[in-house]
């Protein structure tokens, strides 16, 4: 069940807002359920922390969205956050609260749909939490989100976490298959990388936030920025 | 068998008529009604057949005039271009027969045993090896001379034809003053049909080369527009500035009732213009304020989440040829959508090192997605394609396309140096 906050003080507004949310939960045949707050400190001074996502209004009487936007991100780092204005003029703030989009009312239902489409899409690739690596020391649980690369180590392989590395006795092709396509990209024949921690592209390198350098073979090169391409414009 | 190998070489005809008569099209348009295809094929059965022997200047020269006559009455377009594809294509003709034939004829004559059968073998042999090299010769027309009529001018048309006519003159010299032993216009046949060749790589270079002048000069053109603009874009703001204050200055002055309504009124009309994009990057605001317009008055949700500050390294020209490309590709493709249904969604920020674009569009759904629409919306997203491409390699980057879902999605990535 996902649960989305609409916070706007125009009561109109958010009545139509929340009928087109569950419009779409029918079409779609997924459980929302829909809290509206009718002003931003109702929102922050009570936060509850299983809200997934909220639509957020900028112009409001007490506080504004933005401000409201600062004091949830230093509650809650994960929850996505559409603002809703009046204004083109915000998009470059954007960014700057981690929002997943302005949105300019009013909402036409195309664009709702739009969005909770690309942002459910999103939140289901991000399902996948960990995977079970098991050597002569034990079975290792691996978070992808802290999972780097994973290297050839002689006839084994060795994967790079941000906390440690782990031997492993499987094959490059067994890893490739298991972790989703969409994270991760075999871009050597003997490096499997996680596009989340893909610093900058050189030539034929990679060069992951922590310093390191990883090959691309020529072939893959494509595939690579593809991939990358692909990873960040999903996340925008 | 006899009857059996007559049919098969005048079957074998058929094929190569149709490759001469494809390359030719590839070339030119033809004139409309089926009665003229018709006869056009028939023009080309007559010259791809065309025998060509030492010593035989009449069929040569017969050959070249019906030709002529066939491009002239049957095919559309200026005269010039018309004479030049004869001058690079029956070269090209004279060489293969008389070198089919002729190997055939030297084949069949040191034979010990010479039948009928044998010769008629040997002739629908020859044919089949013409089918051959047409093919070949087809496909690689096909590839270097996309839209050449349209691009090459007149001077372009004559450079080539000064080419083909030394390269004719000189089979025809040789072809009919040669000497008596004809393996000696061998090499020169054969050298006829490696330069034609290369005229025809040379036409479709030169068509290419012009295509990208041209495009860098409508990106220059666009370049201008926006230079323009933006500089009226900062007056307008100014302006705009002004009256605001000045319009808050006199509601605190406290007019009439009538002044006071008309004062709100007017705070409400210029409130639109709050409409102007923030990207951090002066240019692309302006060119974001441009087709948002165009969007909006096409009645498509518009929807632009852009930080651009970090885009500076990205030369003006290619900011433009890149969203400006892109965008207008998308609203393109909206027109074909009911209105409910047109949508775009324009984001790019950094992400790391890099900059990343995603410029998405809905197309039409699953279930009217037909073949053909999707090839057609794929070909318009083409023409602005390429020079989004050139721009991002410049930089190291590149873009990627998908369709799926009803969505055309276009993300790019380019590493900030």
């Amino acid at each position: 069940m996902y649960h989305i906050a609409i916070c706007d003080d125009e009561k109109q507004f958010v009545r139509e807002l929340q009928k087109s949310i569950y419009q779409y939960a029918k079409e779609k045949g997924v459980e929302i359920k829909v809290t509206p707050y009718s002003d931003g400190l109702e929102l922050t001074q009570n936060y509850s922390m299983d809200i997934h996502l909220i639509f957020l209004d900028i112009k409001m009487a007490h506080i504004d969205g933005l401000q409201a936007a600062k004091a949830i991100r230093q509650m809650d780092s994960k929850v996505s956050i559409i603002f809703l204005t009046s204004m083109a003029q915000y998009a470059l703030e954007g960014y700057k609260y981690n929002a997943t989009n302005f949105i300019i009312k009013p909402i036409r239902y195309v664009r709702l749909k739009e969005e909770l489409d690309r942002w459910l899409k999103l939140y289901r690739q991000e399902e996948q939490e960990y995977i079970l690596v098991t050597n002569d020391t034990g079975k290792h649980k691996v978070f992808l989100n802290s999972l780097q690369y994973i290297e050839t180590f002689g006839r084994n392989l060795m994967v790079h976490t941000e906390q440690e590395n782990i031997i492993s006795y499987r094959k490059m092709k067994d890893y490739e298959t298991e972790l989703p396509p969409t994270r991760f990209v075999r871009c050597h024949a003997s490096y499997l990388t996680n596009l989340f921690f893909v610093k900058s592209v050189k030539k034929l390198e990679i060069l992951l936030t922590n310093g390191e350098r990883i090959p691309i073979s020529q072939p893959r090169r494509k595939t690579v920025m593809d991939k990358l391409a692909e990873y960040w414009g999903d996340r925008l | 068998m006899i009857t059996f190998l007559v049919i098969l070489s005048y079957a074998i005809k058929v094929p190569n008529t149709f490759l001469v008569y494809q390359i030719l099209k590839s070339f030119l348009p033809m004139r409309g009604p089926l009665v003229v295809r018709l006869l056009a094929f028939a023009g080309c059965a007559a010259i791809t057949d065309a025998i060509i022997y030492t010593g035989d200047s009449v069929n040569f020269i017969g050959g070249f005039a019906l030709f002529i006559i066939c491009m002239l009455v049957f095919y559309r377009g200026g005269t010039v271009p018309k004479l030049s594809i004869v001058l690079i294509i029956y070269p090209m003709i004279v060489s293969m027969n008389f070198l089919t034939q002729d190997i055939g004829h030297q084949v069949f004559r040191m034979l010990p045993v010479q039948t009928e059968v044998i010769s008629i073998a040997i002739h629908a042999a020859s044919l089949g090896l013409r089918t051959v090299l047409w093919v070949f010769i087809s496909r690689l027309s096909r590839q270097w001379t996309r839209n050449i009529l349209k691009l090459l001018n007149i001077k372009m048309w004559l450079l080539l034809d000064s080419v083909c006519i030394a390269i004719l003159t000189a089979l025809f010299v040789v072809l009919n003053f040669g000497s008596e032993i004809t393996q000696i216009a061998y090499p020169v046949a054969l050298a006829s049909i490696i330069a034609v060749l290369g005229c025809i790589y040379l036409a479709g270079y030169i068509a290419d080369s012009v295509q990208t002048r041209y495009r860098l000069r409508d990106l220059q053109l666009e370049y201008e527009y926006y230079k323009g603009k933006q500089n009226d874009e900062e007056r307008i703001r100014a302006v705009y500035h002004d009256m605001k204050n000045h319009l808050l200055l006199l509601q605190s002055a406290s007019g009439g009732e009538d002044a006071m309504k008309m004062i709100t009124s007017l705070q409400d009309q210029i409130s639109s213009y709050e409409n102007y994009f923030k990207t951090g990057n002066t240019f692309l605001d302006v060119i974001l304020r441009d087709k948002a317009e165009k969007a909006k008055e096409r009645g498509i949700d518009f929807s632009v989440m852009l930080h651009f500050e970090d885009g500076g390294f990205l030369e003006p020209l290619d900011i433009s040829a890149i969203f400006g490309n892109a965008i207008d590709n998308a609203i393109e493709a909206s027109l074909k959508l009911p209105v409910s249904r047109r949508l775009i969604t324009v984001k790019a920020n950094r992400v790391r090192d890099m900059l990343s674009i995603v410029i998405e569009n809905h197309t039409a759904g699953e279930a009217d997605l037909l073949l053909e629409t999707t090839k057609q919306d794929k070909l318009l997203h083409g023409l602005g394609l390429k020079s989004i491409e050139q721009s991002t390699e410049k930089y190291g980057g590149q873009c990627s396309v998908k369709q799926a879902d009803g969505r055309f999605i276009l993300t790019i990535i380019i590493p900030i140096p």
